[in-house]
């Protein structure tokens, strides 16, 4: 086991116009096996001050290769960083200007006093969803890590785009009315102003670089449990503070055993007692304003490295869902964000004292770190690296697109844990006259339940001409700025996506009519409802015109049934069965039916809505209903045919499954935060 | 720090040429005193210029089969930085350096402080390369421009394609106008300003110039057409360089630019205390759609306590329309006692709504 050694020395030894300044290598931060600064209040260690430049890296300078970022004054977002307090203040003007939309409320206070604050985003009077049940809610906390700017811009961009669309028609309205988005927008107060303080300043060695701008902890004096001062010209404190991302209880003291997490000095010092920090106190109080039993998705945003580290609890269905949840929101973005799960020995080891692992042991709900960009340091952006520290300090002109990236992807997974698409409307009617033939739609029923409302129930009839218009429950498509329907980033689903058909299971040959949904010019973006506007969101209903044989042979009434596949954006399909309400309990979805009627996390193909074919219009419905060929449990499979063929009745329905691109753990990289 | 080796990439034609001759040499460690006195070595040759014997250094760094990956690329990545010093690379050098902008560092798997497994490049090498060629740029840019002076011709920069290197360019001119005296400024002051008008790389030597000489138009001329990050950077001291009626003129114009119109009543509010009018301007802006939040924090933060009766009656105004909720965001974000019991004050005011004293009340019994 190797001794302590000096890897800051050519560092320390700098240049100086062109010369090296020679200093005497007893007086360097030394380093042991598991990355600890052995002497950290050794002169020449802890109170050596670094400066970060653009191109200046002579001395004790540390050239970046790009203007050092500055905290800018301004509450609205500009290319680089705000200060805390204009954070602060727009966070309080999005709360003041929107009190239908915004509650927010002081969880806790920093060691120094200040208030921790955490916004509930979503529909504050009722907490009601537009079906009148209780509403999921979502979490997202930022600036755990004084050092890490990047993830309190991400935040605030965020909760600015769920103020901005909050009556867009759209995805932003459906998400506003239908979730609530609790953002606790910077945890750990104390320590980001105190780098915030420092911008330029950082102190100790390039290679774990302290105080000052890379301070990483909050500011607990271990000794007087008080606060350490802000000054970094008093060595003593520099190194202490407690690592707020250590100091949860799930796996609190685990990281990995051998790690200096005991020590005070270690830069993820986890303190003596697990929530011993009131930041932490206040986070678990934030989870309350979900409240904490309606939470379906946590997130803990960091940086750097481009990473999703997530905790896999052993809870088979939980952890599915969260890996799938996990890698859809990955390819939302266009940089590359890597599958951090558990590895196989890990799962359901507790984890080490993360926020992540708390919410995903504590409510089985899908939990991760989100490390942001870059992924590898400044060289990622034209600038200069040496262990990496460099990728801390995102350029100011990369933040905007950052902020943007972020967002995308915690849109996305609000968008699907938010509920699972389903049938809410269906209308067809005659396409000549426009005359009603059949009109259904979903209503309350008492607690969770739903019944199926048929307001028009007459025949369809051979020879006839019809419009199908038929409504989900949210907004199942994605437009571009051009209002064009693309694919969400990253994702499968588009105008193509999606299948219906009628199905005449009782009539001889089984003969089905397949109704055209599956272009983008069926989908609805204008208001109005049926037959022709969306019924509450942009996209949440589409039309498409069919037309029944005239030879169709039959004598009188026969049941037919619509079967309806489809996926929303975030590539989930169908509850099968809306007449039990989706929620979320331990970790899974309950009352996600697929076809065959069976609770999963999947759902499937919805075969719920019946309607007739007969003669003559005015016949009377049958008495008995149909079973959609998608809903008929197949036999066992006989011996494979000697040579291929068509993907038969329910190939479209395998290509469905195919596309949602189920997930499950394992073979996972093994990644550990 | 724990480090494996992981992968070897390929590497570009100044090194791969020797380490395929030495790939299979054994690898040892190098003790750091062996490598402090190797960049010595090098330092000396930068300090007297002897340029031919630092590119020889380069590429016995790059081929000795006694250095391990992890030494070597320290080595180069420092040894890169040091030749960076050098006043007038010639091609030859620069030639050796631009070779190692290819250069792919060895990934290493490292535990960082965090405790992740990550696979990253220790000493990126090429990053080094670049930052080196880039100072360069900028002693070379800064070179002409006072070489253009010398000549009596007017500091403007030759713009490249690259714009890359018209950071560095720009950066050079910057250098350049921070030696030249007041009298000198004074006498391309005009000529710069003229160029701006077409050239907004020249922003930064612009701001530099209106520091130097207080030089309002200047900053009017920022305002106007800067980019915003030069304009943040002139929003940071203003008002130490022009009075406040000046600065409130500029601020004013940079308040017409919408991503840039709160950092510029933010700076507003820093003028308000002294100059009646910043505060006039701050209160009139309660009530734009747009700016009233940023109004509404620059009061807060900057107004004084003879500002919280005043924002009181704001509140109490039967016409203040969407003022009155900005004049309540400056009560909740002002930091002071007196803020605090007005805000109790109106919670049981009933000219108020009972919507709005429902919510005051709620935030003081946080």
């Amino acid at each position: 086991m190797a001794g302590p050694v000096n890897r800051s020395l050519l560092a320390r030894l700098g240049v100086a116009a062109g010369l090296l300044v020679s200093a005497n290598a007893s007086t360097q931060c030394l380093f042991d096996q598991f990355n600890e600064i052995v002497n950290p209040f050794a002169p020449g260690c802890g109170d050596v001050r670094f400066t970060y430049t653009e191109n200046d890296s002579s001395g004790l300078n540390i050239a970046l290769g790009y203007p050092p970022p500055l905290p800018v004054a301004s509450l609205t977002a500009v290319d680089g960083f705000r200060e805390y307090a204009s954070l602060h203040m727009q966070h309080q003007a999005l709360m003041i200007a929107n009190p239908d939309e915004v509650a927010g409320t002081i969880v806790g206070q920093t060691l120094s006093g200040r208030d921790i604050w955490a916004y509930r985003i979503g529909d504050t009077a009722d907490q009601l969803t537009v079906d009148g049940l209780p509403e999921p809610a979502v979490m997202v906390n930022t600036g755990t890590h004084a050092r890490e700017w990047q993830t309190p811009e991400a935040s605030t961009e965020l909760f600015e785009t769920l103020i901005e669309t909050k009556a867009d028609g759209g995805v932003g309205q459906y998400l506003a009315e239908n979730l609530n988005v609790v953002i606790l927008p910077v945890l750990n107060i104390d320590g980001f102003i105190q780098t915030q303080n420092f911008a330029l300043s950082v102190t100790a060695d390039p290679g774990q670089p302290r105080d000052g701008r890379m301070r990483r902890k909050n500011l607990r004096n271990p000794v007087s449990l008080g606060l350490i001062d802000a000054d970094l010209a008093t060595v003593g404190d520099n190194f202490w503070g407690v690592d707020l991302n250590r100091n949860s209880p799930i796996g609190f003291g685990l990281n990995n055993g051998s790690w200096g997490q005991g020590r005070e000095t270690s830069l993820i010092f986890r303190s003596l007692s697990t929530v011993s920090e009131p930041e932490i106190l206040a986070l678990q109080n934030g989870a309350t304003l979900g409240p904490a039993d309606r939470l379906r998705m946590y997130t803990d945003i960091h940086a750097f490295t481009q990473i999703y580290f997530t905790p896999l609890t052993g809870n088979t269905r939980r952890d599915n869902i969260t890996v799938a949840l996990m890698n859809r929101m990955r390819v939302a973005s266009p940089r590359i964000y890597r599958d951090g799960r558990d590895g196989p020995g890990e799962v359901g080891n507790q984890g080490i004292g993360t926020t992540a692992d708390y919410f995903a042991y504590t409510f089985q709900i899908p939990s991760w770190t989100l490390e942001t960009e870059p992924l590898n340091g400044a060289q990622d952006y034209g600038g200069t690296s040496t262990h990496g520290h460099s990728g801390f300090i995102l350029p100011d002109d990369e933040v905007a697109r950052m902020r943007d990236d972020v967002t995308n992807m915690l849109w996305l997974g609000f968008y699907r844990q938010a509920a699972p698409p389903r049938i809410q409307a269906v209308q067809i009617s005659e396409a000549a006259t426009g005359d009603i033939v059949y009109a259904a739609s979903w209503v309350a029923a008492g607690g969770t339940d739903r019944t199926l409302s048929v307001t028009s129930n007459n025949a369809l009839v051979p020879g006839g001409d019809y419009r199908l218009w038929l409504a989900f429950n949210k907004p199942m498509r994605w437009r571009n700025a051009d209002g064009t329907i693309v694919r969400f980033r990253g994702q499968t689903v588009d105008g193509a996506t999606g299948s219906a058909r009628l199905e005449l299971p009782t009539v001889a040959g089984e003969p089905t009519i397949s109704i055209p949904i599956n272009t983008a010019s069926a989908w609805l973006d204008q208001p109005g409802g049926a037959p022709n506007g969306f019924l509450r969101y942009a996209d949440d209903a589409l039309v498409a015109d069919f037309s029944i044989a005239a030879d169709l042979d039959i004598s009188g009434a026969v049941p037919a049934v619509l079967a309806i596949g489809n996926l929303d954006f975030a590539v989930a399909a169908l509850d099968a069965n809306p007449a039990t309400a989706v929620d979320w309990s331990n970790g899974a979805w309950i009352n996600y039916e697929d076809q065959f009627g069976v609770a999963g996390d999947i759902g499937g193909v919805d075969c719920t809505l019946q309607v007739f074919v007969a003669p003559n219009s005015t016949d009377p419905a049958p008495a008995e209903s149909a079973v959609c060929a998608a809903a008929v449990v197949p036999p066992p499979s006989p011996p494979p045919p000697p040579s291929g063929g068509g993907g038969g009745s329910l190939g479209w329905l395998l290509g469905l499954l195919l596309m949602i691109g189920w997930s499950s753990a394992g073979n996972g990289p093994g990644n550990r935060r | 720090m724990p480090v494996t080796s992981s992968r070897t990439r390929v590497f570009p034609v100044l090194i791969g040429l020797f380490l395929s001759m030495t790939a299979l040499a054994p690898l040892a460690a190098l003790a750091d005193d062996a490598k402090a006195a190797r960049l010595q070595q090098l330092g000396d040759m930068v300090s007297n210029d002897r340029q031919p014997a630092a590119r020889t250094w380069l590429l016995e760094v790059g081929s000795d089969p006694a250095l391990t990956v992890n030494a070597r690329e320290h080595l180069l990545y420092e040894g890169l930085l040091a030749l960076g010093s050098l006043a007038t690379p010639d091609d030859q050098t620069t030639q050796a350096v631009k070779e190692l902008l290819g250069y792919q560092s060895e990934s290493t798997t490292i535990l960082t402080e965090g405790n992740h497994r990550l696979t990253v490049a220790l000493h990126d090498v090429a990053s080094a390369a670049r930052l080196t060629l880039g100072n360069w740029r900028i002693q070379a840019a800064r070179g002409e421009i006072l070489g253009k002076i010398a000549r009596g011709q007017a500091p403007l920069p030759a713009w490249s394609a690259d714009q890359d290197e018209n950071r560095h360019i720009a950066a050079g001119l910057e250098q350049a106008l921070a030696g030249l005296s007041p009298a000198e400024l004074r006498a391309w002051r005009m000529q710069i300003s003229s160029a701006f008008d077409d050239e907004p790389r020249l922003a930064r030597g612009v701001l530099l110039i209106a520091r130097r000489l207080g030089d309002g138009y200047l900053y009017r001329q920022l305002a106007v057409r800067a980019p915003a990050a030069v304009v943040i950077d002139m929003l940071r001291d203003l008002e130490q360089s022009l009075d406040s009626a000046q600065s409130l003129v500029v601020l004013d114009l940079v308040r017409q630019r919408e991503k840039l119109a709160s950092a510029a009543i933010l700076s507003i509010g820093r003028l308000q205390a002294g100059y009646p009018v910043a505060r006039e301007r701050l209160f009139a802006l309660l009530a734009d759609p747009q700016q009233g939040a940023s109004a509404a924090g620059a009061l807060a933060r900057y107004g004084g306590l003879s500002d919280i009766q005043r924002l009181g009656g704001v509140i109490l105004d039967e016409g203040a329309g969407t003022q009155r909720r900005r004049a309540v965001l400056a009560l909740r974000l002002h930091a002071s006692p007196a803020a605090r019991a007005e805000l109790g004050r109106l919670a049981a005011d009933p000219r108020l709504s009972a919507k709005l004293r429902q919510e005051i009340a709620q935030w003081l019994a946080r």
